[in-house]
């Protein structure tokens, strides 16, 4: 069969459709893009499902197991989280976790969005092909604030003495 | 008769309320350990002032009374009623002094909710939440679950008859041992046991998973008792899905399922009579509705083309469905998912599932199993009589702990409390509505609060309106007494400014 002119066109015009740009909306996504953060990812639309995105937030808890060569990094930011399935070599990255006495390595991860991933019983979320590691964890302040305990310990002793008044009246007359 | 009330009631009640916030301070004793012995000393601070403040106005409340009393049954009412707001209104006080809420008002939410087992939260930054105050949250499950005036009546706190009263005014049916201390002990043991089980083999997969060990095993407590109270607070933002693991899934489903069964149903089990589990009509009842909404929730997956694994949306839908049937609220999606990925029958079994709730005296809040399965026999036997010749004598016979008659009184008893808790969950998903948030996820989040679950589908955060945080509170505080305490307490406030001629029986 030979093709015509126009049809060489449209066969080149679909090659370039099907193959072309997907590779071009891939090669958007770079490292030093503005990332999103975690409650911008949950919050995009659900045909954002198998997108590639760029994601920044803090690593918190700790790295979880998920199989042999991959861990689990949830990330936080603005007050959501979200997991990122990650190989066991870009975990180690990972420095510093976010708890009560830290904050967490500030974390940016390229990866493929799964709002209901086929691989993980149906988990939203993202399989990472590049980690880095923007800013490391700092120490979190938490201040002791002596007020509270004076205000607490003269309460305390405030309702021992009322307890014991109340003792004493239950004593002289029980009923 | 309506009967009114006098200052002398109102200080017996009041004595007791007093009791009930010093038991809110002892408890405090424990996270003031962990703050203690995990360095938390900001934290430990907040554990001093909440309970030292505790401690004083409890002992302010104790002192209204000198004498020793007995209880009648309308001061056990109006007590358990005022009881579970004394205890909430003291154990905001260090979440409150903890930073990680926005207001009093937003603590006190999440105390109430804590105590009600319900699990909703506007708690802020849980993820750099300090370990002593994620115990006070998941202690206050523990304490609600069983029940504040168990949790009293367990220690025999300076309770003088009326003791029995107190039980059935929170929500209980019956007393399992004829002695209703021991009963409440016994709900303390049966407690213990699931506990400590899930304790264990959930630090066994936290451990595995790549937990630190001192960390594993709070973790493992929190989750357990959460799981088991039908709580569902969790020390993380992300809830259950932090954890990613099938088997963290299984252990919690086991838990939910043997804190929503009837603690009655227990003893039976723990006496040896097994096979009660099996014909007990509201285990039957629960069977059926949990496998009739998680087929329904797996079509809306299936229909809402979300899921290509046929066996993640199964394993999705079992655990949503069991999560909210069973009053727990753990969920592994996002909030905003319900609305915006999954929608239509999905949602609609879910909110059916919170609505229809776990079994009667069980930590499970919602229009439990037992009434639905009144309510359905009352039906068929309405039908037989209708067919049935006019001289005919149709009895209805059904099996919870033996074999009972149908009676007209329980099948009108059910019915009212069913109408009650309809009426909640639309009232509060109109009033949701009205904010200005969509019908769905406002009934969605309606009926979650009203029957103590606590799954969400975005609205209950620090930023909703201060209005809708006190319907939600107020809707889980009367869901968790099953109306009757609180309509009593409103029925003798009003009397309280009309002229009558009675008195309080004692």
């Amino acid at each position: 069969m030979m093709l015509t002119r126009p049809g060489i066109t449209a066969l080149a015009a679909a090659l370039i459709l099907v193959f072309a740009l997907p590779g071009l909306a891939l090669a958007q996504v770079e490292i030093t893009d503005d990332p999103l953060t975690p409650a911008a990812v949950v919050a995009l639309p659900n045909d954002s499902d198998g997108e590639t995105i760029l994601m920044q937030g803090e690593a918190i808890g700790e790295s979880l197991r998920a199989d042999d060569g991959h861990r689990w990094v949830n990330l936080l930011g603005d007050d959501v989280a979200v997991g990122v399935y990650m190989t066991a070599a870009d975990a180690e990255k990972i420095s510093s976790y976010g708890r009560h006495g830290s904050f967490g390595d500030s974390v940016r991860v390229i990866g493929v969005l799964n709002r209901w991933c086929p691989e993980h019983a149906g988990e939203f979320d993202i399989h990472a092909t590049e980690v880095v590691i923007v800013s490391e964890g700092l120490e979190r302040e938490n201040p002791i604030q002596p007020w509270k305990a004076i205000v607490g310990i003269i309460l305390a002793v405030v309702g021992f003495v009322e307890y014991q008044v109340f003792r004493h009246l239950r004593e002289r007359r029980p009923n | 008769m309506w009967i009114r009330v006098r200052l002398a009631d109102i200080r017996i009640i009041l004595h007791f309320v007093g009791l009930f916030v010093i038991g809110i301070g002892l408890a405090m004793l424990l996270p003031l350990a962990t703050a203690i012995g995990y360095s938390e000393w900001d934290a430990a601070l907040d554990y001093i002032l909440g309970a030292g403040f505790a401690f004083a106005v409890g002992a302010a409340l104790v002192l209204t009374q000198t004498r020793e009393v007995k209880l009648s049954h309308s001061h056990a009412l109006v007590l358990t009623a005022l009881g579970w707001l004394a205890a909430s209104a003291a154990a905001a006080v260090p979440l409150a002094a903890s930073g990680h809420y926005g207001s009093y008002l937003d603590a006190l939410f999440d105390a109430l909710s804590g105590l009600t087992t319900s699990g909703l939260t506007l708690s802020q930054d849980l993820d750099h939440m300090a370990y002593s105050h994620n115990m006070w949250r998941h202690l206050l499950h523990l304490i609600g679950g069983q029940g504040i005036v168990v949790a009293a009546l367990s220690l025999a706190v300076g309770l003088r008859g009326g003791a029995f009263s107190l039980y059935l005014a929170e929500g209980r049916d019956e007393r399992i041992l004829p002695n209703v201390v021991y009963t409440t002990r016994f709900i303390w043991f049966v407690t213990a046991v699931y506990v400590v089980i899930g304790t264990v083999i959930l630090f066994g997969v936290n451990t595995y998973m790549g937990m630190e060990p001192q960390r594993g095993i709070l973790h493992a407590f929190w989750i357990s008792i959460a799981a088991y109270d039908t709580g569902g607070f969790a020390p993380q933002s992300m809830n259950a899905m932090y954890y990613k693991s099938y088997m963290f899934e299984l252990v919690s489903v086991f838990l939910m399922v043997a804190g929503t069964m009837n603690f009655n149903l227990h003893a039976q089990v723990w006496r040896g009579d097994r096979r009660e589990l099996w014909r007990n009509m509201e285990t039957r009842v629960l069977a059926f509705n949990i496998l009739l909404l998680a087929a329904l929730t797996a079509v809306g997956f299936a229909a809402s083309q979300t899921f290509s694994d046929p066996g993640a949306a199964v394993n999705k839908g079992a655990f949503h469905i069991l999560s909210a049937h069973t009053g727990t609220g753990h969920q592994t999606v996002y909030p905003s998912q319900w609305l915006g990925d999954f929608g239509g029958p999905a949602l609609a079994a879910v909110m059916l599932a919170m609505a229809a709730g776990g079994a009667a005296s069980s930590t499970a809040g919602g229009i439990k199993a037992l009434r639905l399965g009144v309510t359905l026999k009352s039906i068929v036997h309405q039908v037989k009589q209708s067919l049935a010749p006019a001289s005919a004598v149709i009895t209805t016979r059904y099996h919870h702990l033996g074999e009972r008659f149908l009676t007209p009184e329980m099948t009108t008893t059910a019915a009212i409390v069913i109408v009650m808790y309809a009426v909640t969950y639309i009232s509060g998903g109109l009033i949701g509505a009205a904010y200005g948030y969509g019908a769905g996820e406002a009934m969605f989040e309606s009926i979650s609060a009203a029957a103590n679950v606590g799954l969400t589908a975005g609205i209950t955060s620090p930023d909703m309106p201060t209005g809708l945080k006190i319907v939600y509170m107020f809707q889980m505080w009367i869901g968790r007494l099953e109306f009757i305490a609180a309509l009593t307490l409103f029925a003798q406030f009003v009397l309280a400014f009309r002229p009558s001629k009675g008195r309080w029986a004692s």
